[in-house]
């Protein structure tokens, strides 16, 4: 029973994380998922419009930073990831711009970031929504 | 893009996500997003103002 629980606790996970909104689909709550499938990528969209850039630090261009600065632009590039789904398409179909390149145009690098918190919200808030409902968590979609 | 601009947009986006968090109400989620948006205009104001205040 515990194991069927974490497995679709993952399955609402992942597919959240993919397809911005998509937790809430799982719960056939259409509003909020459409407001987050058109909020993030437009939010991402925008981000890559004005040349930010999605690619993870190297180890080159952090020399000479110190470790709070270091682990900062980590978080930065790791709540990117968070925007799933259009992450993933960027990533495959465009090679986007250095890690210094996002630093140079800061504005599309903080909608970048920006976008994968928002999907990380909605992946939390679906998460919250489906534990305090009973029902959803027994058999609803 | 202007600061102005770029701070207005964030405000808008960062408004409208956080008012489809939670289990609201339609009329509940445009009065929660209004209600960030002016909070966020009014800390904007707030903040420049000190920051004027401060560098001048």
């Amino acid at each position: 029973m515990k194991a069927v629980q974490c497995a679709r606790f993952a399955m609402v996970s992942v597919f959240g994380w993919i397809v911005p909104g998509g937790a809430y689909l799982l719960m056939r709550r259409y509003l909020p998922f459409a407001g987050f499938a058109v909020l993030v990528p437009a939010t991402f969209a925008a981000g890559l419009a004005l040349h930010g850039a999605y690619q993870w630090p190297q180890p080159a261009e952090l020399q000479g930073l110190d470790g709070f600065t270091v682990l900062s632009f980590k978080a930065g590039a790791l709540a990117k990831l968070f925007a799933g789904g259009p992450f993933l398409l960027t990533r495959l179909f465009d090679g986007g711009h250095g890690f210094l390149d996002g630093r140079l145009h800061e504005y599309g690098t903080t909608l970048l970031a920006l976008a994968g918190l928002f999907n990380l919200l909605a992946v939390s808030d679906a998460l919250a929504r489906r534990q305090a409902e009973p029902s959803a968590s027994q058999g609803r979609r | 893009m202007p600061h102005l601009t770029f701070t207005l947009l964030v405000a808008v986006l960062l408004s409208a996500a956080m008012a489809l968090l939670g289990n609201r109400s339609l009329r509940e989620r445009l009065y929660a997003a209004t209600y960030l948006l002016l909070c966020c205009a009014a800390t904007t104001l707030v903040g420049s103002w000190v920051m004027y205040l401060i560098h001048g």
